[in-house]
């Protein structure tokens, strides 16, 4: 399974966690309309309108990065893999006003594929991120109108990256692979729901440390002389790779019967993002090489707003749009990680067949195009990210 | 159905036609401009450094990497028209009956990386297909381009012309200034006076500072040529260029030669007690030094004292001309002392090695081939000490009447035997090629003023190579580290392609900033560097 995307901003938050909330401009965590609301606000689950609910479905994304280089007229696209992220969200209610439940997504992850031989190859030739994230979750409902939830956050994670790098006029290619990454987190949220017409959630997921100990290293096309030094003799590597903290305030309105209006900010604290250390070990000799770079991300708010039309008894139509402004520093901007800032419209259709909801959506990501100048690296240049994704969901509500 | 079908078809397209990232100036879109100057004849002018040379020869891929070479690739997007170069007539170089060496490969030899030269493959062979765009003749002075005959074919063997020039000079008293001229280029590039200082420099100081001097033909080889004489040369040059061609056209001033890994990869301290072979010989050497030490004392020559330490790495043993020659002292306390009796027989000599002797210091600089003699013992197969006439071996034995097996303990280089001028800058020397370079790059300047050309500051971009930071393009970084600095080719003098990429875009920034042109950089990394084994 790929969780392809590098279609939200940090490059590597995949923000596709719900059919139905992906096609009203990501809003969430005022929308308790199935168990998928445990990723979105633990607390949503205490309003799910059935006893067990069962929340799946899954998303096609592609996505393209683009690079050129006004300097040097030199120019690349990453050419991607279609990227497929999933989810499984189920809650059961045992007694009144207790609500357990477990949710599995991939909110972090990215598969970027640029040519072996671009002009960013010492940063990047390939990266695999994929983060799997399972929490078990409790809500309580205090009344008919609040409640509060908690989730605990399991995170298992596999990375791989590749680059080539000169050394001398020899080209050397480094691979880094490790498929047992964790980190652990949590995930907190409160609902109010003041009258029929309105919803509002306040959430808030932890930071996660996604930590990569005993990865793998692999070195191709050594010199012959120096295969037997470092950082050439390593073997092995260690890494972190934060999974950013949200916190996120959503509204919802029934305008009238039939349209429901939506508006949510999350506040990413990307700001942890500070660096990027991989060091590489040799298990035999104990030698290790640190390969450092600075990020200095900045937190950002992302602004989402959606609409949804309940045409007929049976089809609503929903739309939404939002704003997702770039995390990273254009003097550390790197291109295994591509970020710009983006505006995305979504749409979606929603099918009622009574207990069972079948969801499909599909949105457009456009990225504003911005020059960077890496003043580590020397990366430079014009960049701008292209996705477009498609979903299809299926819900189950009983009593 | 079958409007269904067109719709579909319709939004498909919309769909993926728009799932593409689009930029505002698209690179392909771009059409860069010449702005006031036109390349449609471009004539480069230099020395090996123009013509392509590196690994410490002149061979087909070098040519094609040569930095005028790039250049021109660049000027054919606005306007430029071809550009010709003499290519050799291999991708080894070399002459085989001028005894020229060809490139050098680097190789793992008895378990360490050294350079090595490869055969030469062809002889002396005229460039057909003249004339050439590319006029960047090897080991040319400044007042080399103005010479007649220069590329004289019947001078070489006497050492009166230059094969590289020889190969495509028009007619047997051309000289290049004239054959560049007469291409009538529309624009000219010239880089010279590199090798005015740098011979000096690598010759470790034996030739002459001419300053003062300015008839070059009394010159030797290894010279610093006066300034005057580059200055009034490169006025010469730039005459005949600007206002007799009427071409526009860049130059290139003289970065500082002691910043080449030439006179930064040997260390002035390079004896290290933790190698066994010479920790084992520090208390005899400091007996015997310790014996010049009392003599120095009793002088008033302390400065000299030489010890060599046994907890950290000393530095070598150098002869310094400029100290005065206390030899005959030397000798005369030797025999003079009767407890010395061991060494009466070998005072002449002792006064003859070590008379103007010291430790070198961080102000000296080795250069790059006396790591190949530093620390040899005879009989290591080095041929600077063992070679029959030549090696310092037997010149000491017949020189001072000796049985070589009594002389050979006083030929190790560096320990034993003080490294000669030729493996050593000292101060003074240095102070000759700074100063010369100082008044070259002035010239230059002013030069570059006077004739209304764009000026492109070698010196900085080398000031920015040596850095400790260097110069970073997309993750690599460029040093002047011998070998992985990735810039200086395995001569450590001339540069690889990348380095020579470096170069490229020095001058085209420097041309787009005078003329107003649009050239594009080129891509340092994409070019060759040292292969290691």
């Amino acid at each position: 399974m790929g969780i392809g995307s590098t279609a939200f901003a940090g490059g590597y938050r995949v923000a596709l966690q719900g059919v139905r909330q992906a096609s009203m401009g990501l809003v969430g965590s005022m929308d308790a309309s199935n168990a998928s609301v445990a990723f979105f606000n633990p607390a949503g689950l205490a309003f799910v309108d059935a006893k067990i609910s069962i929340a799946a479905g899954g998303f096609g994304i592609s996505n393209k990065v683009e690079w050129q280089n006004p300097g040097t007229l030199e120019s690349a696209k990453a050419d991607n893999p279609l990227g497929t992220p999933m989810y499984f969200a189920a809650s059961y209610r045992p007694v009144e006003d207790v609500t357990v439940g477990v949710s599995f997504t991939t909110p972090f992850g990215s598969t970027l594929k640029w040519p072996e031989d671009w002009p960013g190859r010492a940063n990047i030739t390939q990266i695999e991120l994929k983060s799997y994230f399972i929490q078990p979750t409790v809500a309580l409902k205090f009344n008919d109108w609040f409640s509060v939830g908690a989730g605990f956050i399991y995170a298992i994670g596999e990375v791989n990256l590749q680059r080539t790098n000169a050394v001398a006029g020899n080209e050397v290619g480094l691979e880094i692979n490790d498929t047992d990454a964790h980190g652990l987190g949590f995930n907190i949220g409160a609902y109010f729901k003041p009258s029929d017409r309105v919803n509002v959630g306040l959430a808030y997921r932890s930071k996660i440390d996604m930590k990569a100990n005993y990865g793998k290293t692999t070195w191709s096309n050594v010199p012959t002389a120096l295969s037997g030094s470092m950082p050439f003799a390593a073997n092995e590597f260690n890494a972190m790779l934060p999974l950013v903290s949200e916190f996120t305030a959503g509204l919802s309105y029934k305008a009238t019967s039939k349209l429901t209006l939506a508006g949510e900010v999350s506040v990413h604290g990307w700001g942890a993002y500070k660096e990027l250390a991989i060091n590489l070990n040799n298990t035999e000799t104990g030698e290790t090489t640190q390969s450092l770079q600075t990020k200095n991300y900045k937190d950002r708010a992302v602004w989402k707003f959606g609409a949804e039309y309940q045409a007929t008894d049976m089809l609503a139509v929903r739309l939404g749009y939002y704003f997702d402004e770039a995390v990273t520093p254009a003097e550390y901007w790197s291109p295994e990680t591509p970020d710009v800032t983006r505006n995305t419209i979504t749409g979606g259709l929603g099918l009622n067949f009574g207990k069972f909801n079948v969801d499909a959506m599909a949105m457009m990501i456009l990225g504003k195009e911005r020059y960077v100048h890496n003043l580590e690296t020397g990366f430079m240049g014009d960049v701008n990210v292209r996705a477009f994704a498609f979903g299809l969901g299926l819900s189950y509500n009983f009593n | 159905m079958k409007n269904i079908s067109k719709i579909f078809a319709a939004a498909s397209l919309i769909v993926f036609a728009s799932c593409d990232p689009e930029f505002d100036n698209p690179v392909d879109d771009i059409q860069p401009s010449s702005g006031i100057a036109d390349f449609s004849r471009y004539v480069a002018l230099g020395n090996s450094l123009t013509s392509g040379f590196t690994d410490n020869a002149l061979f087909i891929s070098g040519q094609q990497n040569s930095y005028p070479n790039m250049i021109a690739e660049r000027m054919a997007l606005a306007g430029g028209g071809s550009f010709s170069q003499p290519l050799m007539p291999d991708d080894i170089g070399g002459f085989t009956d001028l005894g020229v060496a060809g490139r050098l490969t680097l190789q793992i030899v008895n378990g360490a990386l050294s350079p090595v030269p490869t055969a030469p493959q062809s002889p002396f062979t005229p460039a057909s297909g003249g004339p050439f765009n590319n006029m960047g003749v090897p080991g040319a002075k400044s007042f080399h381009l103005v010479a007649p005959g220069y590329g004289n074919p019947a001078g070489i063997a006497a050492g009166l012309a230059n094969p590289y020039y020889a190969r495509f000079a028009s007619s047997p008293n051309a000289s290049v200034l004239g054959d560049a001229a007469a291409q009538g280029p529309t624009f000219f590039t010239l880089w010279i006076g590199n090798n005015d200082v740098l011979s000096y420099a690598t010759s470790g100081g034996v030739g002459v500072d001419q300053t003062g001097n300015l008839d070059p033909t009394t010159y030797g080889p290894n010279d610093i040529t006066d300034p005057n004489v580059l200055g009034s040369v490169i006025q010469g040059i730039l005459e005949t260029m600007v206002n007799q061609v009427g071409a526009k056209g860049a130059i290139a001033n003289i970065p500082s030669v002691t910043d080449i890994p030439y006179f930064t990869t040997v260390p002035y301290a390079p004896l290290d007690p933790s190698n066994p072979a010479f920790a084992e010989q520090i208390p005899s050497l400091n007996q015997l030094y310790g014996l010049l030490n009392q003599i120095f004392a009793a002088t008033g020559n302390s400065n000299r004292q030489i010890e060599f330490s046994t907890s950290e790495a000393s530095p070598v043993v150098i002869k310094d001309k400029t100290l005065s020659d206390i030899g005959p002292i030397i000798t005369n306390a030797i025999l003079s002392n009767p407890d010395l009796s061991q060494y009466h027989p070998l005072a002449p000599m002792l006064g003859g090695l070590y008379g103007q002797i010291r430790q070198a210091t961080s102000d000296d600089l080795m250069v790059f081939t006396s790591q190949t003699v530093i620390g040899k013992k005879p009989g290591d197969g080095v041929a600077y000490i063992d070679d029959p006439q030549n090696g310092i071996l037997a010149q000491l034995a017949s020189t001072y009447g000796l049985p070589p097996q009594a002389v050979a303990q006083f030929c190790v280089p560096g320990i034993t035997y003080p490294m000669a001028d030729e493996w050593v800058l000292i101060p003074s020397e240095i102070n000759s090629i700074v100063t010369a370079t100082d008044k070259y790059n002035s010239a230059i300047r002013q030069l570059a003023n006077d004739y209304n050309l764009a000026f492109v500051d070698a010196n900085r971009a080398m000031q920015e190579l040596s850095s400790s930071s260097g110069i970073t393009y997309f993750g690599n970084t460029y040093t002047t580290t011998y070998v992985s600095g990735g810039a200086f080719s395995l001569d450590a003098v001339h540069l690889t392609g990348k380095g020579y990429a470096v170069v490229a875009n020095y001058f085209i920034d420097a041309i787009n900033f005078k003329y107003g042109s649009t050239l594009p950089n080129v891509n340092p990394n994409n070019y060759p560097g040292v292969i290691i084994p």
